[in-house]
């Protein structure tokens, strides 16, 4: 606060501070209200959850602070009562708003469930109880209005009530962008009115320190004026189409912001779980944590192309942990890319079939979605992930592995376990996301030495590695190298945001196991699968485990258990969209099962998967679409956000996570290689058995079918020189709509202010402005009028003192008394010399403050 | 427009012509060219000798107006300056001999040393423009315009004026001593013999009261006419007035300051005007309290503080 905005704030004037009745008809205050009211009503009916009218809470926040802003004392100790109060309210609201008959009893109500949150936050579970969203919902539109009402009243300072405030009312626009445009016109007509107001406030008791006169007529223009424009301003915006694009520029400055919201988010959704009215869940939002009480995606926009020959299910992110209301990721330690870890038979090599797939992404995504065990990835995987981590595995003595990561150790264990008998590790259980540098050779006079795997494209990589474990002697180490991961790898997240538009090829190897395989599959499970795969929470109601084992009861393998929940799910439950409305005690998939029997595929899946948990068998949860509808002209499937889909996947040994399909909609999942819809063979992108061996390297080499093999069928890839496309993002978008929605009104409104300003004031003066502008700058700067001197008197004074203009200052003197005391306006040639006179009368008064200091000699 | 500025010119021309006589006193000469505009009467409080005959010729003679000098003494009686009625032997008629004041332009010398029945004559036909002589009354000639001069210095024989009647002045000025350099021009200026007596009229009686009808023509500003009151009301408040200017105070204020812009060619009254003619104007209109009197206050001095104690309506924003 500078000295002059000090004097300011310490000279306001009587008739704009607030003295007991007086203060019901203060513009300022009612202008607050209005401000505060019209983001709460924004709030309030977005239907975030259940509260008490918080238009009501923000008047009395409002209320308190303005009747706070006039006491005397020290501010903290204002401010502590008023969050205390804050405190109580937000309490009494969550009173309020409990189910219980007695009042007493609704304490008692309120507490326990609140302890039950708290618990839930803690123990990284979801919280599904939307009451304590409504009291910070309430505690926080108290504190909100208080402390800006308090800003404003106390210190004039009217940016800290429209910062604040207007970026609730832009966050609450993120959820429906469509309904609340005319909140945000609303907030923003009185926010520019605010602004005017206590502007033209501030500005007047600016000029009174300085004994300038600013008369209350010339606040109610400013003020008539803001109005006028603000609605105009308003209106022109109205009248435009919205883009829904935000320019790139934008997009950037948004970037690590949109990064923070979306950790925070995705903590949002976990604490909050039960919060429904806000966008359906689309592939944007899939966080770490998947409450089971979201909305299901209904919309026609496409989310990806897929240029696969089939129809693929397209894995976003998959669940390990059932906590009764939600779904989260539990493991974070780095895992396995891929579950490919055994070599398979002769018989079993007749089941393979390997696809390259493009994928064009028409959102932004943070997964990349793999359908199949993926060999590569274009642009490289590593172009996506994190900086590069490299080890040296030892695969013959493992204990040397122990400082290394996990899923390092795993690879060595892996690779071990392939080169069992050959003495050469499989070039197949080589996950994708791993890359082998050098292959450690012990030659059979004891000596090692490393060979060099080079190859840039996957099948000279492919090719070099698998000569380079055919070299001489045995395979004793590898060096490899992989994207740093913190995550676990339930889900793939690039390190280069994948963007509308972005492209990934992918060369895949599906291996389709037929129901046979599956149900005489030697189930071994590996060490981990069962402490993280079979975890159910304690209060999961007993009758869910006995209505699975039931089910199951006449079943001898895993398969066949499986399907049996399967078909028990798809045949007795219903399907609906309908977003349920789940008691905030009750566990999701009890509920389902035995209550409303009916839900969307979260709940068909996450019933299967709890049930199968409940009898032994390692299961979870993925998020993701549903393979879409064919696309005959681009030759490929479509992939629209209606797509959005879950299912089980189980654990099926070495064969893998082999999914279900209990949602009724959807077709039961086939076993074995599916149809495709365009036929098979001599279609670009697709592999042919015999190919994809000629890149995994079996029994021969061809370099014709090398040559024809295009690993590349799509156009440029992101990263490249191709400038990428205008990305959306979901809070970029919205942000930077209302961001640049704002900025442009603000541009627009100081332009128009300007232009009528000019108008008014500006443009040409007459002599009364340009003498009212000459005698309020020279007051300002310390040479008053005596209240006796007539114009004539007080100008030639003025020109006494600035004898460079004096001519200029008479010359304004005179046309102001003519047109003052004669009705006489100046005609325009005499405007246009009234401004030149004006201005350099500015100049030579602004020179001499300088050269003079405080003030000039009045 | 056309007109107005057309009386303008004739008037500045008149305050040139009258300049050529009298030599500095332009502040005087102006007022008294405003009272004659304003159809008010000049007073003029001065000791003799100072050129009072001289503006009163010159003014007669550049408006071309008859002019008579009446000398006031002690035994000057009111039919010596209305006239009076003599028998004619020959018609054996009475017969109206006209008197001095029966003339358009009149300076009445020294009027305190008139007895108070002969000011009191003098007095009406100011106001009525008329005077009455044995029951008969005869209409004065237009224009009709008296410089009477005071003389503050004698006290002996003298019938001062009540300052109630000396608000029937509409101006009252006092010409005080030329300068070094202006008194050696007078002298210069007589070497051989009196400039009035080359003087010309530069207008003609009829013009003169064209001039006059078109003054009230001057455009007031409301915001102008509020200054005036609050003068005139602020004199009748002030600590050092017993008595203040009457609304006829007012009333000259308003017709001098429309005849002021006239002869600066305006056609509007600015609170400038008015604020020079305070002084001239309502300085012998106040009757001032003893104490103030003894501090050496007089009207001047007074409406110069009321006027400094004043806003001036619509200067300021």
């Amino acid at each position: 606060m500078s000295a002059v905005q000090q004097a300011g704030a310490a000279y306001f004037p009587p008739q704009y501070r607030m003295r007991g009745l007086q203060s019901v008809f203060n513009i300022t205050f009612w202008l607050q209200v209005a401000l505060l009211a019209s983001a709460a009503w924004s709030v309030q009916s977005a239907g975030w959850v259940d509260s008490p009218p918080l238009a009501v809470i923000a008047f009395l926040g409002t209320l308190t602070a303005f009747l706070m802003a006039d006491l005397k004392g020290r501010a903290s100790v204002h401010h502590a009562s008023a969050t205390l109060a804050g405190v109580l309210i937000a309490y009494l609201g969550g009173v309020f708003l409990t189910e219980a008959d007695q009042w007493y009893l609704r304490f008692g109500e309120l507490n326990a469930r609140l302890g039950e949150w708290l618990a839930a936050i803690f123990g990284r579970d979801a919280a599904a109880d939307s009451l304590p969203l409504s009291i910070t919902m309430i505690a926080m539109v108290w504190m909100i209005s208080y402390f800006t009402s308090w800003m404003l009243f106390k210190r004039r300072n009217v940016w800290a009530v429209l910062l604040p405030v207007g970026t609730g009312v832009v966050i609450n626009l993120t959820y429906l962008p469509e309904r609340f445009y005319v909140h945000l016109f609303i907030y923003m007509f009185f926010g520019l009115l605010m602004l005017v107001h206590v502007n033209s406030l501030n500005a007047g008791a600016l000029f009174r320190t300085r004994g300038t006169p600013y008369p209350a007529s010339l606040h109610r223009l400013v003020l008539a004026l803001g109005l006028l424009l603000s609605a105009a301003i308003l209106g022109i915006t109205a009248a435009f189409p919205l883009s829904n694009e935000p320019s790139a520029p934008l997009e950037r400055v948004f970037d690590p912001v949109d990064r923070m919201v979306r950790s925070l988010q995705d903590e949002f959704y976990r604490v909050f779980a039960a919060v429904p009215g806000h966008e359906p869940t689309s592939v944007r939002f899939f966080g770490t944590v998947l409450p089971l009480q979201r909305a299901v995606p209904i919309t026609e926009d496409e989310i990806l192309f897929s240029s696969a020959r089939y129809p693929l299910y397209w894995p976003a992110i998959a669940y390990d942990g059932y906590t009764g209301k939600a779904w989260k990721v539990e493991e974070t330690t780095p895992k396995l890319a891929v579950s490919v870890s055994q070599e398979l038979s002769d018989e079993e090599e007749e089941g393979l079939a390997g696809t390259i797939y493009r994928v064009d992404l028409s959102v932004e995504s943070p997964y990349l979605m793999l359908p199949g065990n993926v060999l590569d990835i274009k642009p490289n995987a590593n172009e996506f992930m994190p900086a590069f981590e490299s080890h040296s595995l030892d695969i013959v003595d493992l204990e040397q592995n122990q400082e290394m990561p996990s899923d390092m150790q795993e690879l060595a264990a892996t690779l071990k376990a392939s080169a069992a008998g050959t003495g050469n590790p499989s070039v197949r259980a080589v996950p994708f996301n791993i890359e082998v540098t050098g292959v450690v050779k012990e030659l059979e006079n004891g000596n090692r030495r490393t060979m060099a795997v080079e190859g840039e494209e996957v099948v000279d990589y492919y090719a070099d590695l698998r000569r380079a474990f055919s070299e001489e002697g045995d395979t004793v180490g590898l060096e490899v190298s992989r994207a740093a991961q913190e995550d676990s790898v339930a889900y793939v997240e690039p390190q280069v945001r994948l963007e509308k538009g972005s492209q990934y090829t992918v060369t895949a190897e599906f291996i389709y196991a037929s129901e046979e395989d599956l149900r005489t599959a030697n189930v071994v499970y590996p060490a981990g699968i069962l402490e993280r795969f079979l975890g159910l929470p304690t209060s999961l109601p007993e009758r869910v485990s006995v209505l699975a084992s039931e089910l199951t009861a006449n079943a001898d393998n895993t398969y066949d258990k499986a399907v049996a929940i399967e078909t028990y799910l798809r045949e007795e439950m219903a399907y609906t969209t309908e977003q349920p409305e789940i008691p905030h005690d009750a566990d999701v998939v009890d509920y389902f099962l035995f209550e409303s029997n009916e839900g969307f595929s979260d709940f068909f899946a996450s019933s299967m998967a709890v049930m199968l948990r409940s009898q032994g068998i390692p299961s979870r949860m993925v998020l993701g679409f549903g393979p879409g509808e064919p696309d005959p002209e681009r030759e490929g499937f479509v992939i629209l956000d209606k797509d959005s889909h879950s299912w089980p996947e189980v654990y099926f040994g070495e064969l893998g996570w082999v999914p279900f399909e209990p949602t009724p909609i959807y077709p039961v999942r086939t076993r074995g290689r599916p149809e495709s819809p365009f036929g098979i063979g001599g279609l670009s992108g697709d592999l042919i058995e015999g190919q994809l061996e000629e890149i995994l390297g079996e029994p021969q080499m061809d370099p014709d079918s090398l040559d024809t093999l295009e690993l590349d069928p799509g156009g440029p890839l992101p990263g490249g020189d191709g400038a990428p496309p205008l990305p959306l993002r979901y809070f970029g978008t919205p942000l930077g709509l209302g961001g640049g929605l704002f900025l442009g009104f603000m541009v627009v409104g100081v332009v128009l202010m300007r232009l009528v300003w000019m108008m008014q004031y500006g443009r040409l003066p007459t002599g009364q402005t340009a003498y009212e502008r000459m005698y309020r700058l020279s007051a300002f700067l310390g040479f008053r009028a005596r209240p006796s001197q007539t114009p004539a008197e007080f100008t030639s004074g003025l020109g006494e003192l600035l004898p460079e203009v004096r001519e200029e200052v008479e010359m304004v003197s005179r046309s102001f008394v003519r047109e003052r005391y004669g009705g006489v306006r100046p005609t325009a040639l005499e405007q246009m010399r009234l401004l030149w006179a004006w201005r350099r009368i500015k100049r030579s008064l602004s020179a001499r403050q300088m050269r003079e200091g405080e003030a000039v000699p009045g | 427009m056309n007109q107005l500025s057309e009386a303008s010119q004739t008037a500045l021309k008149l305050l040139e012509n009258i300049k050529g006589v009298i030599v500095g006193k332009e502040q005087a000469i102006e007022m008294s060219l405003v009272a004659l505009i304003a159809q008010g009467h000049l007073l003029i409080e001065d000791v003799p000798g100072l050129g009072k005959t001289t503006l009163a010729k010159a003014v007669a003679v550049s408006t071309g107006c008859s002019f008579k000098r009446i000398q006031f003494v002690p035994d000057l009686l009111p039919s010596d300056i209305t006239g009076v009625n003599i028998y004619n032997q020959k018609t054996s008629e009475f017969e109206f001999r006209r008197g001095p004041l029966m003339t358009q332009v009149v300076l009445a010398d020294e009027i305190n040393r008139a007895p108070s029945k002969t000011q009191a004559a003098l007095l009406e036909s100011m106001e009525e423009h008329r005077v009455s002589v044995d029951g008969v009354t005869y209409d004065l000639d237009r224009p009709f315009f008296i410089i009477a001069t005071l003389n503050p210095v004698e006290y002996h024989g003298i019938f001062p004026l009540p300052e109630a009647e000396l608000d029937r002045f509409t101006v009252r000025v006092t010409l005080g001593y030329a300068s070094f350099q202006q008194e050696v021009e007078i002298i210069g200026r007589q070497e051989r013999d009196d400039p009035i007596e080359s003087l010309e009229a530069v207008t003609s009686p009829e013009d003169l009261i064209q001039i006059q009808e078109e003054t009230k023509a001057i455009y007031v500003d409301p915001l102008v006419r509020q200054y005036i009151v609050s003068l005139t009301q602020a004199s009748r408040q002030h600590q050092d007035v017993v008595l203040g200017a009457s609304h006829r105070g007012s009333l000259a204020l308003f017709r001098t300051s429309q005849a002021l812009s006239l002869i600066r060619g305006r056609d509007f009254v600015t609170p400038d005007d008015v604020k020079e003619l305070a002084v001239p104007v309502l300085g012998h209109r106040l009757i001032l309290t003893p104490e103030a009197r003894a501090r050496g206050i007089d009207g001047a001095k007074a409406v110069t503080s009321i006027v400094d104690n004043l806003t001036v309506p619509g200067a300021h924003v």
